[in-house]
């Protein structure tokens, strides 16, 4: 691109800060909001539970699903207008998710999508063969946390950026082989490239 | 020239990882040979500190017998690494190597793994190849 960048000089922050507390918002979300708690203790792993132990453990998955993704979908509609300002306007939702497969991922994640299918119906699946934020992650007991509850936030910055670049769609993730993961776009519009302003 | 055995330690005594490559006497109660173990490098230390001709913290690097070297690192947090060597492991200096392990395979794989629980066991596979790799690549493996 010819244009010079007229964004402020960029400033890093040390990624393992980032790492840990990406980690903590999902325990936090799974284990509860409670001082020196103790994830051995938690009902969400005992045999005999009664109804209130069973509705808490839902409600923090629910609470997981839905708050963590909401995070990122705010995080993910700041940052694209930050880091979309010197790009050209994208015209078709190809050219968006092409966008988010090059220059946004490679901003966010330190590499490009490996990957990128569609159905030409709208839904398009993204493929990461190393995921940067979950690279680390193996599985260690006793431990009730799963790859795909750290993949929520990432989820929801996608979708957050893809909608404030106008496209109406949802996201969710998949890694069942991680640190390979899998992001599928379903676009909510009827099925036409153009897309109204 | 070889390295027997790697433990970690925490600052309860608990041990939250053992590896052993070459080792031809076997534990026999894993549990009390922990308790021996860290008790007698908190002891160690102890008396390293305490006999020390100059006033200032002195941790021992290793202790060496006829048949096994013992290398000794641990962290403020009260993290304790060990590796038991051959007594001919050369000039490497193996508390600094103790101390890569820390950062490159302990930091990396157990501290930033999501799906680890800070305090438990040590059971994850990532975590156990890469110390793998890291000592049989080792100059006094």
């Amino acid at each position: 691109m010819s244009e010079k960048r007229v964004t402020p000089a960029r400033k890093e922050v040390m990624e393992s800060s980032l790492e840990l507390l990406l980690i903590e918002i999902v325990r936090w979300f799974v284990y509860g909001w409670k001082n020196g708690r103790d994830p051995q203790k938690t009902d969400a792993g005992n045999g005999s539970a009664d109804v209130d132990q069973i509705a808490g453990s839902l409600n923090r998955k629910l609470a997981l699903t839905n708050a963590v993704h909401g995070m990122g979908y705010d995080v993910g509609q700041r940052l694209i207008e930050r880091l979309s300002t010197d790009h050209l306007k994208m015209e078709t939702n190809l050219e968006v998710v092409k966008y988010i497969c090059k220059d946004f991922w490679e901003e966010t994640f330190k590499k490009q999508i490996d990957v990128l299918k569609t159905n030409n119906k709208g839904r398009f699946v993204l493929q990461d063969n190393n995921f940067r934020w979950i690279r680390k992650a193996s599985r260690n007991d006793p431990s009730q946390l799963k790859v795909e509850d750290f993949l929520t936030f990432p989820a929801g910055i996608v979708c957050g950026a893809m909608n404030r670049l106008g496209v109406d769609c949802t996201v969710s993730a998949d890694a069942a082989s991680a640190p390979m993961c899998i992001f599928t776009v379903e676009i909510a519009q009827p099925p036409n490239n153009s897309r109204q302003q | 020239m070889t390295v027997h055995c790697f433990y970690l330690f925490n600052r309860d005594g608990v041990c939250l990882f053992y590896a052993e490559w070459n080792r031809s006497r076997k534990v026999k109660n894993f549990d009390e040979h922990c308790k021996l173990m860290f008790g007698m490098l908190f002891e160690l230390k102890n008396f390293c500190t305490k006999l020390s001709p100059k006033d200032a913290a002195n941790p021992p690097k290793y202790y060496m017998t006829p048949y096994y070297a013992l290398h000794y690192f641990d962290t403020p947090t009260g993290l304790r690494f060990i590796l038991l060597t051959t007594p001919d492991f050369g000039n490497s200096d193996v508390a600094r190597v103790l101390r890569r392990l820390y950062g490159e395979v302990y930091l990396d794989y157990v501290v930033k793994n999501p799906l680890y629980e800070p305090g438990s066991q040590i059971t994850s596979k990532a975590f156990s190849k890469k110390l793998d790799a890291v000592v049989r690549n080792l100059p006094c493996f």
